[in-house]
């Protein structure tokens, strides 16, 4: 055996990708480093170039109830892969391939009923309808008096 | 499937997910329950495990699961570690909402370290590492809307995904030169001329641990999540995943022969770099969380020496248990008596604390010696197996180097102890409550009785074995 003959050929791809990824890098930050405008004053480095002057901060909380139910999706969305696996070669697993299913169906259950008992499927704040009619009614009333006075 | 392996993990795993659901159906207040329930499945998974001392050393699931000596006490050490950080919580969440669902991920993150301690195959080890990481994200970022907390899990999980990157492509490079994931494959694969690509693959792959180890070069979270983290969740991360770490360590170096592979320099100067870089942390902390953070880095790279020696010594691997064990009761009463005192973590603030609080202070004073090695605490015996260890095998200079650490880390102890008796008090010391006491007094009787009962403890370790 010829340790360093045998490297030089499993090695050579491997520089190869690195050089590549490197200089991928380089390229795109050295020519956006060359091509790419450049200004010093102070106006230019406001958001709005145009003169409209930005108000508060830019890092508000907000809801982002729309994550949790993607990756609640996106789990659930994959565990239907293994289960079209298992469906291929449902005939040839037999008995034992069966029981296995039903051991992973009963598990996925597990963790949807956790997901679905803590509220992670709750696409809104829960408030009573009760409450909310409250509040539209009002904010209608405190909006009134000055539509009237228009 | 030999399933009767791996029963302690089952058992865990499965009481995980029966905690899960119940935390979710169970009142809040009720929460503090489910703690008994952690408690109860931990003192079931120890007796599963315990059991298995009995069986004959093996690789058990195609080889991809080491039942043998080392995995069996690191995996019974880690349980003990969970129970105790399981009794410092019911206080401390008491108003959390997410109380219940706690103790089921403090059991998966203890699952990721027992699986840690017994992986035999590349993947099961990555698999170990991803587990325990994942698990220790969410801990240390437990309290989300604490600034701190959640920049201690940001910074854990920064460093975390970087090393677990380079863990996998170390992983990938040492599959392709040696054809297999299996370790006793790769030992048998493993011989001849050194080979630089082995040597940067098995780097890379020992980088990926030492994230896990909180070792030089992926040390910089620790500091951050033992400051930030909840206390009882910082105290679980300071040590749980660390024996586990240190183990998986031991065994992935040991397949690789010497002159295939020039990993003991690599280890010793990791050794070096940790004990050194911790200590001189830790010396200019004004914060005692953050201090303790530091010198569990230190901790780590004493750790390191048994893992240098492993192969030359037949002492080493009971040394490194036994200094694990007693490392893990200190660091635990330790990051107890904060919990007690309310996360107290300012240093100015433990002035005066021996007046008020003589028992707490009694712990610290416990807990500082034996994490100095001051006997007849457990910390002593453990360091002095560890130097006698490595000086036995031809690396005296790593022990000299360790000797010097030591009585540096001195300073830093000291600095925390002088006030707590010798300042003045100002204002009421308030405590957490019962649990989080008796957890305290559980830790300062272990790391009491590591010391004074380690002759037996040590002469059954002395049997233990490092697979394949």
């Amino acid at each position: 055996m010829e340790p360093a003959v045998q490297h030089t050929v499993v090695i050579w791809p491997l520089i190869l990708f690195l050089v590549a990824a490197l200089g991928l890098v380089t390229v795109m930050l050295g020519l956006s480093y060359v091509l790419g405008g450049r200004h010093d004053n102070r106006l230019g480095n406001q958001p709005y170039e145009s003169g409209i002057k930005p108000t508060g901060s830019a890092r508000t909380k907000f809801s982002a109830k729309f994550y949790l139910v993607a990756i609640i999706f996106v789990l659930f969305d994959l565990e239907i892969v293994f289960i079209f696996s298992w469906a291929i070669s449902a005939r040839d697993l037999g008995w034992v391939g069966y029981e296995a299913f039903l051991t992973f169906l009963f598990d996925l259950t597990l963790g949807f009923a956790y997901a679905w008992k803590i509220g992670a499927l709750d696409w809104s704040p829960r408030a009573p309808r009760q409450l909310r009619l409250d509040a539209i009614e009002s904010n209608q009333q405190r909006n009134l008096p000055s539509e009237q006075t228009s | 499937m030999p399933i009767g392996d791996v029963l302690p993990e089952i058992s865990v795993l499965v009481s995980a997910v029966v905690l899960l659901l119940a935390a979710s159906f169970m009142r809040q207040q009720d929460h503090w329950r489910l703690a008994i329930g952690a408690l109860a499945s931990l003192f079931a998974a120890a007796v599963l495990c315990a059991l298995q001392l009995g069986e004959p050393a093996r690789l058990t699931f195609a080889g991809v699961w080491a039942l043998d000596g080392a995995s069996i006490w690191a995996r019974l050490l880690i349980l003990a570690t969970t129970a105790i950080c399981v009794a410092l919580t019911p206080e401390w969440l008491r108003s959390d909402r997410r109380h219940g669902e706690y103790y089921a991920m403090l059991l998966l993150a203890a699952l990721g370290a027992m699986l840690l301690a017994g992986a035999a195959d590349l993947l099961q080890l990555v698999m170990a590492v991803l587990l325990s990481s994942v698990t220790g994200y969410t801990l240390a970022a437990y309290h989300r809307a604490w600034p701190l907390s959640v920049e201690a899990g940001m910074k854990y999980f920064l460093v975390g995904a970087l090393t677990n990157t380079l863990l996998m492509i170390g992983v990938t490079l040492l599959f392709g030169l040696f054809g297999s994931t299996d370790y006793a494959q790769i030992a048998k694969a493993a011989t001849g001329a050194p080979q630089i690509m082995a040597l940067i693959g098995l780097t890379l792959v020992v980088v990926g641990v030492a994230f896990k180890l909180a070792a030089v070069p992926a040390h910089t979270w620790m500091p951050d999540v033992s400051e930030g983290a909840p206390p009882p969740a910082a105290a679980f991360l300071t040590v749980a995943p660390k024996i586990g770490a240190a183990i998986a360590l031991a065994r992935l170096v040991t397949i690789f022969p010497a002159d295939v592979v020039a990993w003991r320099p690599l280890v010793a100067t990791l050794a070096v770099a940790t004990m050194t870089i911790g200590n001189l942390g830790a010396l200019g902390q004004s914060d005692v969380r953050r201090l303790l953070g530091w010198s569990s880095i230190s901790q780590s790279g004493y750790a390191l020496m048994a893992v240098t020696a492993v192969g030359l010594n037949a002492q080493a691997i009971p040394a490194l248990l036994f200094f694990l064990g007693a490392y893990a009761a200190a660091n635990l009463a330790a990051f107890a008596a904060v919990t007690q005192l309310r996360g107290r973590t300012n240093l100015a603030d433990y002035r005066g604390l021996a007046t008020a609080r003589p028992g707490i202070a009694a712990v610290l004073v416990v807990s500082f010696l034996s994490l100095v090695g001051i006997p007849p605490l457990g910390g002593f015996v453990g360091k002095l197996a560890l130097f006698v260890t490595t000086i036995e095998a031809g690396y005296a200079w790593l022990a000299v180097i360790a000797v010097i650490n030591t009585v540096v880390s001195l300073v830093y102890y000291l600095r925390v102890l002088g006030p707590v008796y010798f300042g003045d008090l100002d204002g009421p010391v308030p405590v957490l409550g019962g649990w989080a006491q008796k957890a305290l007094y559980l830790a300062t009787l272990l790391t009491i009785g590591l010391g004074i009962l380690a002759e037996p403890l040590w002469s059954e370790l002395g049997r233990v074995m490092l697979l394949p």
